[in-house]
């Protein structure tokens, strides 16, 4: 067993390391592309990354969740998805859903799926002078995407969904038995769900891991400035949480997390039920084995659900739910399946 | 260019690592010193991130300190169930600490929410007293306190029943741990297996019917708890002659609805113009 003297003076040196890296920082905050802003929509924004040389004809549209801000996908030059995929040849275009406020509150999914995604949609299409994008929805945008080539297929000619729940009930989905047993209705009784709540969620998927031992040995993530930068920026962003409006938070928990709604063809938006098994546009399906928050078994439940599609494809990436597209192997991995898959 | 402070700490590690081990509490005594004085100085170390270096000395010295613990409990030739259960209790005293000094209200809440076991709210006397005064409030006027006062008792069932079930992952958690420690890992090794048996164990509870259950009654009757609240205030506000919350809520969504009507003849203007220009 190690002695303590030798225990203490490894984390003295690690904490004098980080102390001195810190001395020499700036302050640090996401470090984006230059992007267009082709549109804004009370709090939603369309961003448009123009490609130097653009391989494919049709667009491709990136729909972000609500929860949490998608500059993740570009968080700095060597760790962006969107700096990969413009190399690649893809011309990008990204939602960004903004901070919903107070007064936000009666927004649901009708509103973001039938209005902001689909003039999201109209407005890239009329950018492009294309009739159709290509759709790559992250996580919870995997499930408005679906739901999106659903009632509109006639403007989406191929999907991408990443690390997207499909099956709420599959084992090991701590995230959807947590919301299965909650009186929704008295929780957005009082409004929206701000960030703070969402994030101590997520935390709490991990109580400890996520919790006190990350922080216990923070020090370690210090060592250089440029893992120094990385790190305070990840915070950043894991800290910088929009809050999900009342409707929206209530209707999702409800219809798609309890009902399991896309599994079993319950999920209404604006009034028409989403049929999975209707859809005929190819898919890639790319997920996390790895993915704490969704589970693959609950993405990979996508290939049984449809039943015109007319291919479908599985991508399995060795990284977890952040790492699937943040990772910098995850990340070659996808921007390669994405870019055959897009070729095909 | 390091700062004069840090240099001199630095110097200190190097001299520590060259003499003879010396004892234990005193080089926990002078680590100690220099926790307070690096917190101390941290926005000389570090202008931009003083914060931060405050924190990380924070949370090395309670790493340290748990060490230590680990340490004094090995010299007293104590077995690994001891040590699971200083490592248990000490983990959640962090947790206490940091979560009433260091956050908001909200955030403390909500830490306490999934991990913390101790009684933190009102004792079983002072529940007793709240149920008795219950009783005793009968006239209509009083209605919407008595639903509070329900609201406030149901939640603090409902957290007492989230503990037992956090009393369950640990004790399983100590299971798994004690089946897979063994005394050649080191104090650190310790921690991390500590940290992934309690994470694997409160995962596999989730899928068992009684945790996601008592958690999910917690965050319900929390939120009835504030619906509740929300009610009085309204209540007083309707006295006071101040539009409620409830009223501003109305209009809101009346808003709310003029706005998607503005935005369905938008659309249909756009189509007009769309099939005007084709």
């Amino acid at each position: 067993m190690e002695s303590f003297s030798k225990q203490l003076n490894r984390h003295q040196k690690l904490l004098a390391a980080a102390i001195e890296t810190l001395s020499g920082l700036e302050r640090v905050c996401p470090d984006p592309l230059d992007s267009e802003t082709l549109l804004q929509l009370d709090s939603v924004s369309l961003h448009y990354y123009a490609c130097e040389k653009p391989r494919y004809k049709t667009p491709l549209l990136i729909c972000y969740a609500l929860i949490n801000r998608p500059y993740i996908l570009d968080l700095e030059p060597g760790r962006s998805l969107i700096r990969d995929l413009l190399e690649a040849g893809h011309s990008v275009y990204l939602i960004d859903w903004g901070y919903p406020k107070e007064t936000d509150r009666h927004i649901g999914l009708d509103d973001y799926i039938g209005d902001y995604l689909h003039t999201a949609v109209e407005q890239v299409k009329l950018h492009s002078q294309q009739s159709q994008v290509d759709l790559l929805g992250v996580c919870q945008g995997g499930v408005f995407s679906l739901c999106y080539a659903s009632l509109f297929p006639e403007n989406v000619q191929k999907l991408i969904t990443l690390v997207t729940p499909i099956d709420t009930s599959v084992k090991n989905f701590t995230l959807a038995r947590m919301v299965s047993g909650v009186d929704i209705d008295a929780l957005v009784a009082c409004g929206n769900i701000s960030g703070a709540v969402l994030n101590q969620l997520y935390a709490s998927l991990k109580p400890l891991e996520l919790g006190l031992h990350k922080q216990l040995r923070m020090t370690e993530q210090f060592g250089s400035e440029s893992a120094a930068r990385t790190f305070l920026r990840m915070e950043y962003w894991l800290n910088d949480s929009p809050d999900l409006t009342a409707r929206s938070a209530a209707e999702f928990a409800i219809r798609f997390f309890r009902d399991n709604g896309l599994v079993n063809g319950t999920l209404n938006v604006c009034g028409q039920l989403i049929d999975l098994g209707q859809l005929t546009q190819p898919v890639l399906n790319a997920f996390g084995i790895k993915d704490h928050l969704v589970p693959p078994a609950s993405s990979a439940a996508l290939a049984t659900c449809l039943k015109r599609c007319s291919q479908y494809t599985a991508l399995e990436l060795n990284a977890g739910h952040i790492g699937a597209f943040a990772s910098s192997t995850a990340r070659r991995k996808l921007v390669k399946g994405v870019s055959t898959f897009r070729r095909g | 260019m390091s700062d004069p402070l840090l240099n001199q700490f630095q110097n200190w590690i190097k001299q520590l690592e060259n003499l003879p081990e010396s004892s234990f509490s005193e080089q926990l005594a002078q680590w100690q010193h220099w926790a307070v004085k690096l917190q101390q100085h941290s926005q000389d170390l570090a202008p931009d991130h003083a914060d931060l270096v405050s924190q990380l000395t924070e949370q090395s010295n309670e790493l340290i300190e748990l060490l230590a613990d680990l340490t004094r409990a090995q010299a007293r030739g104590a077995n690994l169930s001891n040590q699971v259960e200083r490592l248990r209790t000490n983990l959640h005293q962090f947790n206490l600490r940091r979560t009433l000094e260091q956050a908001t209200p909200l955030h403390q809440f909500l830490n306490l929410l999934f991990t913390q076991r101790h009684q933190l709210l009102h004792s079983n006397e002072q529940r007793e007293q709240l149920q008795a005064l219950l009783q005793q409030f009968n006239h209509p006027r009083l209605g919407v306190v008595k639903a509070l006062l329900e609201a406030l008792l149901n939640w603090q069932a409902s957290i007492s029943t989230f503990k037992s079930q956090l009393d369950q992952v640990s004790d399983a958690a100590i299971e798994d741990f004690l089946s897979q420690a063994d005394g050649q890992l080191s104090h650190e090794e310790l921690l991390a297996l500590w940290v992934r048996s309690y994470d694997q164990a409160y995962a596999a509870a989730f899928n068992q019917a009684d945790l996601p259950k008592a958690q999910a009654d917690m965050i319900s009757t929390l939120a009835r708890l504030q619906n509740r609240w929300q009610q009085l205030i309204d209540q007083y506000a309707e006295q006071l002659g101040i539009p409620s919350r409830n009223q501003v809520d109305q209009l809101i969504e009346q808003l709310d609805q003029q706005r998607r009507r503005i935005r369905k003849l938008e659309q249909a203007l756009e189509q007009i113009n769309t099939s005007q220009g084709e």
